[in-house]
């Protein structure tokens, strides 16, 4: 089983875990996102992400399928969120589960890596001042 | 000439003022879309996708109702 969704409301990170749950699997990783409070020295106090729904859903569909594939997994999902998030919130939550730690390790690692250069997802980010930024990003690859 | 709906994401976002338009071009790519729409400026690093998938600058415009210009992502 796979599964990737776009989110505007809160991650219940609990709930996503249970999804993973395999009586097969003698390893899960997870992967939890944050909302931290600095950027390249600068202090952050939000963040806000937007999304190009349908193809970021698609997309990250596309790559947990591809690591359930690769790894042989016993489940994967991940969820990405929307709209405003301060700091410690969850941005992103990357659970998978596996037969041994080690494909569950390097399948994680690879679903977040990338969802991060293929999954149309833009962040500005609050200061403390009050004033807001686009988030520098990386060209979007297919 | 044909409708097409352009949405617009991130900087591009605030560089056009809206989400998404909706006009009739005589453009036959998304290249000649975007120097119609935003002349001059660079396309480097920006994506685009032909009705919700990606897509090259250079394929034809026709048969599609909408494009969309994705800027560099940062999720995660």
């Amino acid at each position: 089983m796979s599964s990737f969704a776009m989110s505007d409301a809160a991650i219940d990170a609990a709930a996503w875990r249970r999804r993973i749950e395999d009586p097969a699997a003698g390893g899960v990783v997870v992967f939890e996102g944050l909302v931290r409070n600095h950027h390249r020295g600068e202090a952050v106090a939000g963040l806000e992400y937007t999304a190009y729904g349908p193809l970021a859903t698609r997309q990250g569909a596309r790559i947990v399928e591809e690591a359930a594939k690769r790894w042989n997994l016993r489940a994967a999902a991940a969820v990405h969120r929307t709209g405003r998030l301060a700091v410690g919130d969850m941005a992103v939550w990357v659970g998978v589960a596996a037969d041994h730690r080690g494909e569950a390790f390097e399948a994680c690692r690879y679903i977040i890596d990338q969802i991060k250069s293929r999954v149309p997802v833009w962040k500005r980010e609050w200061r403390p001042d009050g004033s807001v930024a686009w988030v520098e990003g990386v060209p979007l690859e297919s | 000439m044909p409708r097409l709906t352009v949405l617009w994401f991130g900087p591009l976002r605030d560089a056009r003022g809206a989400d998404s338009e909706t006009l009739e071009t005589a453009a036959a790519t998304p290249a000649g879309l975007w120097e119609e729409l935003l002349p001059g400026r660079p396309r480097s690093g920006t994506a685009v996708a032909l009705d919700d998938e990606l897509a090259a600058w250079a394929d034809p415009l026709d048969g599609h109702a909408q494009v969309a210009f994705l800027p560099p992502v940062a999720g995660g």
